[in-house]
């Protein structure tokens, strides 16, 4: 019934069970690559074992195998490596919930949108509107794609496959970070540490491209001088943002009103979304304090920020190490009391951004104060003398060589495994039809004749289904007046024409009225034009005497009532596919759901499908 | 290894923290978001409330919204009739008009017995269906138009099946009009035309505010004026548009003013005029029988900065009335009878009332309304107290248009 959607909410079981099945699908093929991984390794030792035993009896003796002892990988790196590796891992298994591929955009990507700028919002909208076309290939690709970069860098610690890693951290993060994060909300006005910004996947991203430097980078102070500087003024900045007044963060309560202040007014709001009771409570009784101490609590902050920005700034190891103690504090505080843990609330997708952060944190001090070479100016990292082998000889000597490798091209392969139906699917500018079977199922199949009919089309010609014989109609119900379902639907049927291409010219898409009263041509004409339609060839609004149109609605079993109360006409959303020669092929329920583009343009698909069923099956 | 000292550190650090403050200084963050930023103080405009009521020889018609008022999808508009003929309680027409009313309900009746009713368009409905009546019991479409304004007077009918329509079709605002018997409006001036004419520059129009018939036939058109002192009602003849309002009342030379009524009263045509400076907002009703040669003006009802207008529409002969909210629940209803009359008060009406209808006899009701339920008050006959005498419950389907 019109107005009556039925909507799509983020836990619809056919959206469900379709992502779930494809991670099942995909999780098979990810076993099926660990299992050619290990197969792969034993086969290689095997290779190894011979040759050293080949190698051992022409000696006479055990030679020595070809290694030196590897120099230690920079701690900061490391601590970047495995910590953000771990996030990923994390981040792809929060991906993995059940409410992803539905309630990613209106529940994650919109709401943070919503305050940025227009051209921010449109720029979303273009990674928002393939999620939403493709919600089932885009979740499983975002699992897999965050887990892959999880995977390639805790396997791969040195060389090109973990620089290789460092950047595919760097692109992904970038693009989450745009397209998921709206910049992290840097163009909006509230922006605020506290919460989060600059955003927490900006910190994948840096981390991500330290980690693709080449190492004699990490051979010297400067880097994590470098890093500290940045990270300070960060920092700094951040505290004068906090500070900077007239943006409500001084305040409890807005002067003069009873609403809360920014701050609180977010932590109040946080404490709101779906989570544990104990952090609800947590978080709830911060924003108490708040409300009540807004100035105490703002300039702590503003101290804070300021204190600890200009501590980095110094680049000092001792003032640098009690700032990061401090840091670690504030941080770890701030991620409990008002980030929420970052994915406890609502539809989570990352630990937020006091944990990166902390990590990059701790990577500027160890790349300060752990250098691993012996000298502080840039120079070509001492590899050791086992990577100066060339590959061929140190998969034939070197197991652990060997593993990594394999461990990092498996790493890699899941990654495609989530990048390649993404891609695909991003070309695709229609919207998957399992959108639409999630709203009304999938089409009744049927082969019964169609019902007679005689009525008149918004020019005044006589159209009887006689005069139909020949081509494939797509016939619905419109309400000329209708506010909701119909103007969708007619949309839907001229999407349909579009896709249809040139079978299009087979093709009859009809629509018989259904309003009693506005039954006049000057009514279907402003229909048409209000969608669009009039220069639609092979349209057609039908309508005729009262008595006609009831014959044609109880012959199609359309059930047509008036409303109480200032509603509209009531009446059935659904679709015919007659073929060419007069029979039913198709019943389709037309229940535009919320009528988003995305539902919009599936529906759209699916009767293309059915229509092109039927002219191709005559 | 242990930490080297930052070579020229304090210089760095102080750049680091300029630029720092730099990036803070220019950031998108500080443009908005403001609290407490003061702006200069608008002049007092009023927006024109859709609730009314009209009276046609065959009942007394009320149009008003109900539902979760909050809500635009759940706000639906009710069309109420009490038959001037035996009838004692309200009929909801609601349902006849076989539309969602969410966007609102225009009246017009061109005399005698006969409704027009135009429904706004809301969601995703573009245009204005029209429905006409003379009896309740049945009911004949008319021609569709573009969207109506939302104003109580956007819909005018002539005595001759003539029509007027106050739109704003793709955002240019302009008024259009039905020939008795055809089935296509055509424009008869846009807002831009007449704001570029003679007596449109003289008016300064802002917006297009009422159409009317007056006296002879010729459309009238309201407006509000950017000009202080002119009143914007404008007469089409032969030789174009001109101005016809009435002169102010001595004092309100200054004033901008805006027609938030305009109709057809008896034989000629009655006004209602909110006059506006930076302080306060009035009201003055004016009445001509030649629509532009003479004019008698009533005196002016002050509003309060927090007042705002629920209500407008014709009272008992050739009167208006306006019902009044002071925005914290209390409402007055001020009446004024006609020409050479003054204002009076109403006893303070039931709160959350809608509108007030004027039936024949010297009924007044007030109308209130409170979620899906209606409640009737009528006016004692001493004119001192209201009283309850009848509970409608509207079957409001909420979440039926989106």
């Amino acid at each position: 019934m019109p107005g009556m959607s039925s909507g799509l909410q983020s836990n619809n079981t056919t959206i469900v069970s379709a992502f779930q099945s494809m991670l099942l699908h995909q999780g098979l093929v990810v076993l099926a690559l660990l299992a050619i991984v290990i197969a792969a390794w034993n086969v290689l030792r095997t290779v190894q074992l011979r040759r050293a035993v080949a190698a051992s009896a022409g000696a006479g003796s055990a030679p020595a195998p070809r290694t030196a002892p590897a120099d230690p990988e920079p701690p900061g790196r490391r601590v970047l490596r495995i910590g953000f590796g771990l996030i990923w891992i994390f981040d792809g298994v929060l991906q993995a919930q059940a409410s992803m591929p539905l309630g990613m955009t209106p529940q994650v990507i919109k709401p943070t949108a919503a305050a940025s700028p227009a051209w921010v919002q449109h720029l979303v909208n273009v990674g928002g509107t393939i999620w939403n076309n493709h919600p089932i290939a885009a979740s499983a690709s975002a699992v897999w794609i965050q887990v892959g970069i999880g995977l390639m860098l805790l396997v791969a610690p040195r060389g090109r496959w973990s620089r290789l890693a460092g950047l595919a951290s760097f692109g992904w993060g970038t693009l989450v970070w745009i397209f998921g994060e709206s910049f992290g909300g840097i163009f909006a006005p509230g922006l605020t540490w506290l919460f989060g910004a600059p955003g927490a996947v900006v910190f994948y991203a840096l981390a991500g491209l330290l980690v693709a430097l080449p190492e004699r980078y990490w051979a010297s102070p400067r880097l994590g001088r470098a890093l500290l500087g940045v990270m300070g003024s960060f920092f700094v900045a951040m505290a004068v943002l906090q500070a900077w007044p007239g943006r409500g963060f001084w305040q409890g309560h807005l002067r003069g009103s009873s609403a809360l202040g920014t701050l609180p007014g977010m932590v109040h709001q946080m404490a709101a979304t779906p989570q544990p009771g104990f952090i609800s409570s947590w978080v709830a009784s911060f924003a108490a304090f708040d409300v009540a101490h807004g100035w105490g609590v703002n300039l702590f902050a503003v101290v804070a920020l300021g204190a600890l920005g200009l501590a980095f700034l110094t680049g000092r190891a001792p003032i640098v190490r009690v700032a990061l103690l401090l840091a670690v504090v504030l941080c770890l505080a701030d991620w409990v009391l008002i980030e929420d843990l970052g994915f406890l609330g609502g539809v989570g997708t990352d630990p937020n951004s006091m944990i990166p952060m902390l990590l990059v944190l701790v990577a500027g001090y160890l790349g300060l104060t752990r250098i691993p070479a012996r000298t502080d100016a840039i120079v070509p990292f001492p590899t050791t003398a086992a990577a100066r082998l060339p590959w061929r000889e140190r998969i034939a000597t070197q197991p652990v060589y060997v593993l990594r490798s394999l461990a990092a091209l498996g790493a890699v392969a899941v990654t495609l495994l989530g990048a390649a139906p993404m891609a695909i699917a991003s070309t695709n500018p229609n919207a998957d039809p399992i959108l639409a079977q999630a709203i009304d199922g999938t089409p009744d199949a049927t082969d019964i004749p169609a019902p007679h009919f005689q009525l008149v089309d918004q020019y005044g010609r006589s159209v009887t289904l006689g005069t139909l014989r020949g081509k494939a109609v797509a016939l619905t119900f419109l309400d000329p007046v209708c506010v909701s379902d119909c103007p969708l639907i007619a949309q839907e049927f001229k999407d349909a024409d579009h896709l249809l291409g040139s079978d299009a010219r087979n093709v009859e898409l009809v629509a018989v009225v259904v309003n009693p009263l506005y039954r006049a041509r000057a009514y279907l004409t402003a229909f048409d034009h209000q969608e669009g339609l009039s220069g639609l060839r092979n349209w057609m609004f039908l309508t005729g005497s009262a008595a006609a149109l009831e014959r044609v609605w109880n012959a199609f079993g359309e059930q047509v009532a008036y409303s109480p109360g200032g509603a509209m006409i009531a009446h059935s959303d659904i679709a015919y596919v007659i073929d060419a020669g007069g029979d039913t092929r198709y019943v389709l329920d037309a229940d535009p759901g919320p009528g988003t583009a995305a539902t919009r343009s599936s529906f759209a698909v699916t009767l293309t499908s059915s229509i092109e069923h039927v002219i191709h099956s005559s | 290894m242990p930490a080297e000292r930052p070579a020229a550190g304090r210089g760095r650090a102080l750049v680091a923290v300029l630029l720092a403050l730099g990036t803070v200084a220019v950031s998108p963050a500080l443009a908005r978001g403001a609290v407490g930023a003061s702006e200069p103080r608008p002049l007092v405009a009023l927006a024109t409330p859709v609730a009314t009521s009209i009276s046609t020889s065959a009942g007394t018609w009320a149009s008003l919204p109900m539902g979760h008022l909050d809500q635009p999808f759940n706000t639906f508009w009710q069309l109420f009739d009490l038959p001037s003929r035996g009838g004692a309680h309200w009929t909801d027409h609601a349902a006849s008009l076989a539309v969602a009313t969410n966007g609102g309900l225009v009246l017009a009746t061109p005399g005698g017995s006969s409704l027009v009713v135009g429904i706004r368009p809301s969601n995703l409905l573009d245009f204005s269906p029209l429905v006409a009546t003379t009896n309740g019991t049945a009911w004949s479409p008319v021609p569709p138009v573009s969207a109506l304004d939302k104003r109580p007077d956007a819909l005018a009918a002539g005595p001759g099946g003539d029509e007027l329509a106050l739109t704003s079709a793709a955002g240019a605002p302009q008024v259009q009009s039905l020939a008795a018997g055809r089935s296509a409006w055509r424009t008869l001036v846009t807002q831009a035309s007449l704001a570029g004419s003679p007596a449109g520059r003289a008016c300064g129009v802002t917006s297009l505010t009422a159409v009317a018939y007056g006296p002879a036939g010729a459309a009238l058109v309201g407006a509000a004026c950017d000009r202080p002192g002119v009143v914007g009602v404008f007469a089409d003849t032969s030789g174009g548009w001109h101005l016809a309002g009435p002169a102010l009342p001595a004092g309100s030379g200054q004033d901008q003013v805006e027609v938030v009524r305009l109709q057809q009263a008896g034989a000629g045509v009655a006004a209602l005029l909110a006059l506006s400076d930076s302080s306060s907002s009035r009201l003055v009703a004016a009445w001509s029988a030649s629509a532009g040669t003479r004019w008698s003006t009533s005196p002016a009802i002050t509003l309060t900065g927090s007042e705002r207008l629920v209500s407008v529409g014709p009272a008992a002969g050739d009167g208006e009335f306006a019902l009044v909210s002071d925005g914290s629940g209390h409402e007055r209803a001020e009446v004024v009878g006609g020409p050479g009359a003054r204002w009076q008060s109403l006893p303070p009406p039931p709160p959350t009332t809608a509108t007030i209808a004027f039936g024949p006899h010297g009924r007044v009701d007030a109308l209130a309304v409170d979620d899906t339920v209606l409640s009737d008050w009528t006016l004692a006959q001493t004119g001192h107290s209201w009283t309850r005498t009848e509970v409608i419950r509207v079957p409001i389907q909420f979440g039926s248009s989106g």
